[in-house]
C-alpha cells in the first residue's frame, strides 16, 4: 500500500500574504473606482451648472437682441454733501433703474458709489441714499457733476492712449483689449412691446418701446439685467484661489443675474426675476476685477455704444470635483440691433 | 508547519490541491485587464470631456465673432467712406477688429499666428468651389444685375464673411469654418 503524501496547498502564512496583497490591490482598485465615481458625480454637477449658465446666456440674448440699450446718465441738479442720505436731485432719472448704484467722480480722488432705493415720482430725484458703497467713501460732489448708473460698462471714445482718469479698466476681448468706464454689473434696455396681446409692436411707424411689468406690457417702462449678490465666499474658507492670482486672501460675492422691470410712472410697480441660481462670481468691492489672472478686468456686461455690441462674460462657481471648486468662464457677444439711447 | 490543503485525491493517491501558477497568473491577468479597462475608460472620458470643452469654446468664439461682425457692419452703415469700404477696413489687419483673433483656452495650429481668422469676400465672381464653402457663390453682391465685379466695395449691398477657427485638439488638429452674409442696408 502506498503512503498518501499531504504536501500540496498553501501554508497559513502564504495565504495571509496572498490575502494581504489581494486586499491591497482590491483596496486600491476600489479607491480608484470610488474616486472616479466621485469625479463623475462632480462632473455631472458642474455640467448642470455650466448648462444653467449657458441657458442664462441664451436668455440674455433673447432679452437684448432686439431691444434698445439705454445708458442712464444724469447731471447733479444741486451740490451733494459728503453725508447726505435722503435724496439726490438730478436733471433726469430717465432710464435709471428703480433701485441701484450710482457712480460719481470716476477716476478721481472723490470717486464714490452711492446706492439708492427708489426714484421720486417726478423723475427728478434718487431717494434713500447709501453713501460710500463698494468700499468707496462718501465725498462731496458739485452741481453739474455726472452721475452714471454704475452697472453699465461701456467702451470709452479714446481707445489709443487714454489718461488714467478716463477709464475704469481694460477688458481683453477676442479682437483685442478695450478701455471702458463703469462697473459692468448690468445693462438697462427696453423691448419692443405690443399694446395688447396679438396687437402690433409699432405705434405708427415707430417701435413701441417698453417692458413687461406684472404681466402688463407698459410703454415707457424699462428693464435691467443685473448681477444681484446673495452671499459671500472667501478663498480662505474654501482653501481655493478662485481668481488664480496666487493668494487665498480674496473675497467674492456669489449672486445671480436678475431681470428687473419697472414702470417709471408708478413707483413700486416692479417685476424682479432671478434668471439663474446664485452661481455667478464677482470680487467683493472690486466690480469687474480680473477673475482669470490674464491681467485684464472682467466686467460681466460690456457695451460698445457706437455699434450696439454687447459682451456678457460669466465666471460661474459650477460646483466642486473632489472638494476642489470649479470655476467656469462662459462668454457671449451679441449685436443689439437698436443703437444706444441715453 | 500546519498546512491548509485544497486536496483532491489523484490516481496515485497523492494530494496536489491549491492554486497552480497558471491559475494565479490567469487570475492576476483578469484583474489587470479589469483595472486597465477602468483606467482607459477614465482616460477616454477625460479626453472626451476636454475635446467637448474645446469644441464649446470654439463654437462660442465663432458665435461671438459673428455677432461682433454684425455689430461692426451696423456701425459701418453710417461711415462716410461707405459701408463696402468701412466693413472690410474694420476686418483688415490693423482695423478696429482685425482679421485674426485668439481664443482663451485654445492653441493655434503649429506655425499659425492665431486660432481665428476673419475674411471678407469682395469678389463676386468667386465660386463656392474656390472658397471651399457652400454659400451660394458666385452671387451679385453690388445689386447691379451682373456677377462680374472682382471688387464690389464701392457699391456693395451684401458681403460674405468667412470665420475660421483652427486649434490643436485633444486628438489632433481641429477646425471650424462658417460663412455668413452681412447686409449693407
Amino acid at each position: 500500500m502506498r503512503r498518501t503524501t499531504d504536501q500540496s496547498g498553501f501554508s497559513i502564512l502564504e495565504v495571509l500574504i496572498s490575502l494581504s496583497i489581494l486586499s491591497l490591490v482590491m483596496s486600491g482598485f476600489l479607491y480608484a473606482l470610488n474616486g472616479e465615481v466621485s469625479r463623475m458625480q462632480g462632473m455631472v454637477s458642474t455640467s448642470y451648472h455650466g448648462l444653467t449658465a449657458r441657458n442664462l446666456l441664451v436668455r440674455v440674448k433673447g432679452e437684448l437682441e432686439y431691444g434698445r440699450l439705454i445708458t442712464p446718465e444724469a447731471f447733479l441738479a444741486e451740490d451733494l454733501g459728503g453725508g447726505t442720505t435722503n435724496g439726490l436731485r438730478v436733471n433726469s432719472t430717465l432710464g435709471f433703474p428703480d433701485q441701484g448704484r450710482l457712480l460719481l467722480g470716476p477716476g478721481e480722488a472723490r470717486e464714490e458709489r452711492i446706492g439708492y432705493e427708489r426714484l421720486s415720482a417726478d423723475g427728478m430725484e434718487l431717494l434713500d441714499l447709501e453713501r460710500g458703497q463698494a468700499c468707496t467713501s462718501g465725498a462731496g460732489h458739485a452741481r453739474g457733476s455726472v452721475a452714471r448708473w454704475a452697472g453699465t460698462a461701456s467702451f470709452i471714445e479714446n481707445q489709443s492712449t487714454p489718461g488714467a482718469s478716463e477709464f475704469d479698466g481694460v477688458s481683453q476681448e477676442l479682437f483685442g483689449p478695450r478701455f471702458y468706464r463703469g462697473d459692468g454689473t448690468g445693462v438697462v434696455f427696453q423691448s419692443s412691446i405690443a399694446s395688447a396681446p396679438g396687437e402690433s409692436r409699432f405705434d405708427g411707424t415707430d417701435v413701441r418701446w417698453g417692458a413687461t411689468v406684472d404681466a402688463q406690457a407698459i410703454t415707457g417702462a424699462c428693464s435691467t439685467l443685473r448681477f444681484a449678490p446673495v452671499a459671500t465666499v472667501t478663498e480662505a474658507d474654501r482653501d481655493f484661489d478662485f481668481n488664480g492670482d496666487g493668494d487665498r486672501s480674496d473675497s467674492f460675492e456669489l449672486g445671480s443675474i436678475h431681470l428687473r422691470s419697472w414702470n417709471p410712472a408708478v413707483p413700486g410697480d416692479v417685476t424682479d426675476t432671478a434668471l439663474c441660481p446664485p452661481i455667478v462670481l464677482q470680487e467683493t468691492c472690486q466690480p469687474a476685477a480680473d477673475l482669470d489672472a490674464d491681467g485684464f478686468q472682467d466686467p460681466i456686461f460690456l457695451i460698445d455704444p457706437r455699434t450696439g455690441w454687447v459682451r456678457v462674460r460669466l465666471f460661474v462657481l459650477a460646483g466642486a470635483i473632489q472638494q476642489t471648486p470649479v470655476v467656469q468662464r462662459l462668454e457671449m457677444a451679441l449685436h443689439v440691433r437698436n443703437i444706444n439711447q441715453s | 508547519m500546519q498546512s491548509i490543503s485544497h486536496a483532491t485525491r489523484t490516481g496515485n493517491g497523492s494530494r496536489k490541491g491549491g492554486l497552480t501558477l497558471v491559475e494565479l497568473m490567469v487570475a492576476m491577468s483578469v484583474l489587470m485587464i479589469g483595472m486597465l479597462a477602468l483606467t482607459s475608460s477614465s482616460l477616454a472620458a477625460h479626453t472626451l470631456r476636454r475635446g467637448d470643452h474645446q469644441q464649446q469654446l470654439a463654437g462660442a468664439a465663432l458665435h461671438s465673432m459673428m455677432e461682433t461682425t454684425r455689430a461692426v457692419s451696423s456701425a459701418a452703415l453710417t461711415d462716410i467712406t461707405g459701408w463696402g469700404h468701412a466693413l472690410p477696413a474694420a476686418l483688415a489687419p490693423g482695423g478696429s477688429i482685425g482679421n485674426t483673433f485668439d481664443v482663451p483656452g485654445l492653441e493655434p495650429w503649429e506655425g499659425a499666428r492665431s486660432v481665428g481668422t476673419i475674411g471678407v469676400i469682395v469678389d463676386e465672381t468667386l465660386t463656392d468651389g474656390e472658397l471651399g464653402l457652400d454659400m451660394g457663390l458666385p452671387r451679385d453682391l453690388d445689386n447691379d444685375g451682373a456677377i462680374d465685379n472682382p471688387d464690389v466695395r464701392a457699391n456693395a449691398r451684401l458681403l460674405p464673411i468667412v470665420i475660421s477657427l483652427r486649434w490643436r485638439g485633444v486628438g489632433g488638429d481641429r477646425q471650424l469654418v462658417r460663412g455668413f452674409y452681412v447686409l449693407g442696408y
